[in-house]
């Protein structure tokens, strides 16, 4: 333990009468753990806000879509063609014990407008009545669609707060008219504002226009199902569900898997698998800077063993083991990867403060990367340190008290 | 007692070998001052070297108060430098970074025996060679005499038996240089084994006996 303190100081005080050299070294390492540091927070950031806003739709769901999502990392690009979904397989899963709720839903290409303005960009979204209690959506005011709408095929919408924005700015919009595809709707609610507005794939919840699924399809002619979205009863039930409602809309289908049922759970993890691989192909990126910080490290310390060799010779002579001189060595490129590691960590947290203001993806001060980080740079002093420390141990004390 | 036992060594430089010790022997009793003299390339700091357990002969052995150190590995052998033998060096050898003190200091850091306090030890030690009042100077701010005593200090420090210098007083004047070899003959009077490595016949004179070495082989 002494001698852990004794090499401690001994390596301090070589350091310290090399300030500027030392700093240098530090400057690398510093570059590069940042680098590490930074890139991987905002991969967890990223990771973090997806899987919210997977779990933000609602709870224990059960999608069916159309096309096959090739097992893992899949794509999602199969939703877009004409949908094998049909009204049958709405009908046989609807009533499932396992099912609280089951909607459908189809998207509605087209241009809405306003009298006062026009928007392209909002999602029109024909929908049976429940999408609300499926998907959290709250009203800020007015009502949802119901059954009546549907049987009715009435002109109604329902707008996302940002859809309502864009149409009628300040103005009211409950009881106006907005016009899709050539019809008039009556606006008979608006959303409220979504703070984790968009999901995974694109579609902004705040750029909704609900439409009854009837009505859309009246005004498209075709009966298209873009979705099933479906609520287990309760959680346990959710694997039970996605294995029944597979089963029936397979045989539906003549044993045709060309739909695919996912849970939010399938949903994270697909996500998961696809943030995996970015993740490491970031973070191995990332670990070139600290590669190269690690061998400003090692270079620095084999001019510094090669500057002292009298003095390892002098130690040697009075008793210093190839073993206490190996230590002084990897103690000093320790300290110097661990203080950068410190520096890093103290401007990361900087860094966290201002991209949590300044950035849309929050950034949590994770304590885990701290930690990886500072074991890391110490990993680092090591690896990087341990070639020039054990050339130093091996020195012969005769040669090296002889060296000029 | 020291015993150096038909040692030669050897070193090889490229293809031919070249003996610094030619199958040399001699005893050192315990508490002698020995000067070992003979003109550069006799093999004197060869020899010293081999019996300080820094280097390790080609063949023969050496036996430090019955310890043969060719049994000792690379361990042993530094534990024994460290607490059976202090070295002066010609050119001093002391760190530059480091104070008077912490100079003094460094070979109670790698030693073994235990309850020793070394800012006392060390403080005592250069209080001994005159230089109490220069503990935190750094060896740049001394003179060439000072910074011998340090030396001094430095390899009484951790209570050797046996004293190694070699050429201790060729980088100082010969003032200077008599000052040194009274203080090694002071620590020769206190018990301390004595072994001068030099080529001034004047100073090994002040020793209790001269080996002289020619050609890596005893003469006298």
């Amino acid at each position: 333990m002494r001698i852990l303190v004794d090499s401690f100081k001994m390596a301090l005080s070589s350091l310290l009468a090399k300030k500027a050299r030392s700093s240098l070294s530090i400057l690398g390492i510093v570059i590069g753990i940042l680098t590490v540091a930074s890139l991987l927070s905002i991969a967890l950031g990223v990771r973090a806000e997806i899987t919210k806003s997977i779990t933000d739709l609602g709870s224990n769901l059960v999608f069916v879509t159309p096309g096959k999502v090739a097992g893992q990392g899949g794509s999602f690009s199969s939703q877009l063609g004409a949908s094998t979904l049909t009204e049958k397989d709405f009908e046989s899963i609807r009533s499932l014990p396992e099912q609280k709720l089951t909607t459908i839903a189809m998207l509605v290409s087209g241009t809405v407008k306003s009298d006062f303005s026009s928007a392209s960009d909002l999602l029109i979204y024909g929908s049976s009545p429940g999408l609300d209690e499926i998907t959290n959506l709250k009203l800020s005011e007015g009502r949802f669609n119901d059954a009546d709408d549907d049987n009715q095929k009435a002109r109604i919408a329902i707008l996302g707060a940002e859809a309502a924005k864009k149409l009628f700015s300040e103005r009211a919009p409950i009881d106006q008219q907005v016009e899709i595809r050539g019809e008039k709707f009556t606006v008979v609610g608006v959303l409220q504002e979504k703070g984790t507005a968009t999901t995974f794939g694109g579609p902004d919840l705040n750029a909704l226009v609900v439409i009854p699924i009837q009505t859309a399809w009246e005004i498209t002619g075709t009966k298209q199902i873009f979705r099933i979205n479906m609520q287990a009863a309760d959680a346990s039930s959710v694997k039970t569900l996605k294995d029944k409602v597979k089963k029936i809309v397979l045989e539906n289908h003549n044993g045709e898997e060309d739909f695919s049922v996912l849970t939010q759970e399938d949903l994270v993890s697909l996500i998961g698998t696809i943030l995996n691989i970015l993740t490491a192909m970031i973070g191995s990126i990332a670990a070139i800077s600290l590669l190269v910080g690690g061998i400003g490290i090692m270079n620095i310390m084999l001019v510094s063993v090669s500057e002292r060799t009298r003095e390892i010779g002098i130690r040697k002579a009075i008793g210093a083991t190839r073993s206490a001189i190996l230590l002084q060595f990897l103690i000093e490129s320790v300290i110097l990867t661990l203080v950068g590691g410190g520096i890093s960590m103290s401007i990361f947290s900087i860094l966290v403060v201002l991209a949590n203001k300044f950035s849309p993806i929050p950034i949590d001060f994770n304590p885990l990367v701290v930690l990886l980080s500072l074991a890391f740079s110490a990993v680092v002093g090591i690896v990087f340190g341990i070639v020039p420390a054990i050339g130093a141990s091996r020195k012969d004390p005769i040669e090296a008290l002889r060296y000029e | 007692m020291i015993e150096v036992e038909q040692v030669t060594k050897t070193y090889k430089l490229g293809d031919h070998s070249f003996d610094a010790l030619k199958s040399v022997s001699l005893k050192i009793e315990k508490g002698e001052f020995v000067a070992i003299l003979g003109s550069s390339g006799s093999g004197k700091s060869t020899l010293m070297h081999l019996i300080g357990g820094l280097d390790r002969p080609t063949s023969g052995k050496i036996v430090v108060d019955g310890e043969d150190l060719s049994t000792l590995n690379d361990g042993k052998l530094a534990r024994f430098r460290n607490e059976k033998i202090g070295f002066v060096f010609q050119f001093f050898n002391l760190l530059p970074t480091a104070s008077t003190l912490n100079n003094v200091i460094m070979p109670l850091i790698y030693t073994k025996k235990k309850g020793v306090q070394r800012v006392p030890k060390a403080t005592e030690v250069l209080t001994s060679v005159g230089l109490g009042e220069k503990l935190r100077n750094r060896p740049n701010q001394l003179s060439g005499g000072e910074q011998q005593r340090v030396s001094l200090a430095r390899a009484l420090v951790n209570d050797p038996e046996i004293i190694l210098a070699d050429e201790p007083t060729g980088n100082l004047d010969s003032k200077t240089g008599e000052q040194i070899f009274e203080l090694l003959t002071t620590l020769n009077k206190q018990g301390k084994t004595v072994i001068v490595v030099t080529h001034d016949q004047d100073l090994a004179t002040a020793a209790g006996r001269i080996i002289r070495l020619k050609d890596g082989e005893v003469v006298t």
